[in-house]
């Protein structure tokens, strides 16, 4: 079974369901199933074999979900290119991933013309009208749309796939900040798409939000679940996700019944869209991932939902899912952590320390994750890396004598201090335990833990912020340099970047990091002389 | 001259321990307590006392007593100020 098949049963019984609601137009599930039906006549026209890739690079929309569906059809792999990626990124990738083909919205073409196209491209496929001249281009080839709407609309014959087939490839940022490719199968979105839909109870008809960009795992959910089941993918773009109000306005004005996105957008919408005073009668569930839910958030937004089922589900992009557990209510007050749950999707996990043997319940080990969602491997450099399995995770869990697992951190973000291990995670668990701190991470340099703070309220002080960490962390935990600022850098998936906050600190970039400026200015002078 | 080895102190720990940022801080404000004095920070404090006022301290002087507020240790510093006569060396 390959996620392509999941729409056309659907065209066939509610034909005039809507399947992608917006944000410019509206295609029913009769209309998806064709136009998808034409972009793969047409890539397969021009060259597109079983397990060719397919650049995809268009913001979020009915027509891009066409796309990225007659990909399939056509027998392809989708790669789902950033919108907002700057040129020379999407260059890295184009070339890594040896995209032959790209499907293209008109708007975006600028960047490709800034970055000089060159290398493997050889065929644009554009999914609107353009004033771009085919020349322009040569030689690429430039397919306009008109030629995809001239293709038949009638089903075509079917890729003949095997279930391990590469599907679609997510690039993220490796960590040498080479992106690399994560490649994942049929069989992965499959079983990761069966269970979450089922886990949310997903109904026919339903009103599902698309919030994460295609290029993040998430949107996995919110396309191919929702196809799955005869929903509506609602589409929240990208001009609405920065403002908490405006996602709430859409909430109300789609009622839309399942989120799923970074806890940064839900907070967003408690702190700048009235999510409190307003609620959200529509919503029935909502699955968050990505990111460390702080508590003091996520008993407010559970509290302004009361109505509402909340998910936390876990796994790296290399594994999709594949851990998740059901928020029974708003967490107590003294809550510093809720589980990540336990193993979903048919996966199958285990704790083991730094020599894989496995650890005894309440012990912190890695976590280890094999089955149905690990990935096929990595596309880097041109090449296939098979995955390594049990996989493992990167991820330092331990597990409660209740069988629920909980999360200690990133093991990258273990770090030495003066010889103690200190856990980031755990440090920024204490900060946000401050009523005053809205977001804080921290990171080591040189044998130093910083701290980068956003305080919610002016008058914290960085005493106060030490304070605080002295009451609740050994000593040798507590940052040596707190710093406030106004507000931290985030990456294209709405997650704080900790990268360019680091970067940023150290080159003492006060464009990305506006320092609160609390200093008396006399006494800075008084400094100064002595 | 207590006065301005309090104010020197006070100023090297707020820029070096607390980002400038002097807010709620002062000489009574308890150093262990407040997570800004461990034992690493201790010894770049002792490293600058004695540069500072061109002192010596002997370890018996380093001790969580002394170390306690900035008023301990501007105390502390007088006393050796007095008794090694290296006074005059502030500025």
């Amino acid at each position: 079974m390959g996620l392509e098949r999941y729409v056309t049963p659907w065209a066939e019984r509610e034909p005039t369901r809507i399947a992608v609601d917006g944000p410019d137009e509206a295609l029913t599930y009769a209309e998806l199933d064709r136009l998808a039906n034409r972009f793969a006549r047409v890539l397969r026209s021009i060259g597109v074999c079983p397990g060719d890739r397919v650049g995809i690079h268009a913001h979020r929309s009915a027509r891009t979900v066409a796309a990225m569906l007659g990909t399939l059809r056509a027998g392809g792999v989708y790669v789902p290119l950033d919108p907002g990626s700057p040129p020379a990124r999407l260059g890295l990738i184009v070339k890594d991933c040896g995209l032959a083909y790209v499907v293209i919205s008109p708007p975006l073409f600028g960047h490709w013309h800034a970055a000089g196209v060159s290398g493997p491209i050889e065929h644009f496929v554009l999914t609107g009208p353009s004033e771009i001249r085919v020349a322009d281009l040569a030689p690429i080839h430039v397919h306009p749309w008109s030629e995809v709407q001239a293709a038949a609309g009638a089903p075509l014959e079917s890729p003949g796939r095997l279930p391990d087939d590469l599907a679609y490839v997510l690039y993220t940022s490796g960590s040498t900040g080479i992106p690399k490719g994560v490649m994942l199968s049929h069989r992965n979105a499959v079983a990761f798409v069966d269970w979450a839909a089922d886990a949310i109870g997903l109904r026919e008809g339903d009103r599902v939000a698309s919030v994460a960009p295609f290029h993040f795992d998430l949107s996995v959910f919110d396309v191919w679940a929702t196809l799955s089941r005869g929903a509506t993918m609602v589409v929240v773009d990208e001009a609405t996700v920065v403002s908490g109000r405006r996602m709430l306005d859409r909430i109300h004005a789609k009622s839309i019944q399942v989120w799923y996105s970074v806890p940064s957008a839900l907070i967003l919408m408690l702190e700048t869209g009235g999510l409190a005073e307003r609620g959200a009668p529509s919503l029935r569930s909502i699955f968050f991932a990505g990111e460390i839910f702080p508590m003091k958030h996520l008993r407010k937004v559970m509290a302004a939902l009361p109505h509402v089922c909340f998910f936390n589900l876990f796994g790296p992009t290399e594994t999709n899912v594949c851990l998740a557990y059901e928020v029974p209510g708003p967490p107590a007050p003294d809550a510093v952590a809720i589980p990540i749950g336990r193993a979903s999707c048919g996966d199958v996990i285990s704790i083991v320390d730094s020599e894989g043997k496995e650890v005894p319940d309440g012990q912190v080990g890695e976590l280890l994750v094999d089955g149905p969602t690990v990935m096929l491997g990595y596309w880097e450099g041109g090449r296939r890396t098979p995955a390594r399995h049990p996989y493992p995770t990167g991820d330092m869990v331990s597990r409660r004598p209740d069988g629920e697992i909980l999360y200690h951190g990133r093991r990258d973000h273990m770090v030495k201090i003066h010889g103690f291990r200190v856990e980031l995670g755990e440090v920024e668990s204490a900060l946000h335990t401050h009523p005053a701190i809205h977001e804080a991470i921290a990171f080591a340099v040189d044998q130093q833990l910083v701290a980068v703070a956003v305080p919610s309220d002016p008058a914290l002080s960085v005493l106060e912020v030490k304070r605080h960490c002295a009451d609740r962390l050994p000593r040798y935990m507590i940052p040596s340099d707190v710093r406030l600022v106004e507000g931290l850098p985030r990456t294209s998936n709405g997650k704080v970047d900790r990268v360019r906050t680091r970067e940023a600190m150290l080159a003492g970039d006060g464009s990305i990091l506006k320092p609160l400026r609390r200093v008396e200015p006399r006494k800075e002078t008084e400094w100064k002389r002595a | 001259m207590e006065a301005r080895v309090k104010a020197d102190v006070l100023q090297f720990i707020v820029s070096s321990w607390l980002s400038g940022d002097e807010r709620g801080f002062d000489e009574q404000t308890d150093l262990q307590q407040a997570g800004i004095l461990d034992s690493f920070s201790m010894l770049s404090l002792v490293a600058f006392l004695e540069d500072t006022f061109r002192i010596r301290l002997d370890p018996a002087d380093v001790n969580a007593e002394t170390f306690r507020t900035v008023d301990s240790v501007a105390r502390l510093v007088v006393q050796r100020l007095g008794t090694s006569g290296a006074g005059g060396a502030i500025d």
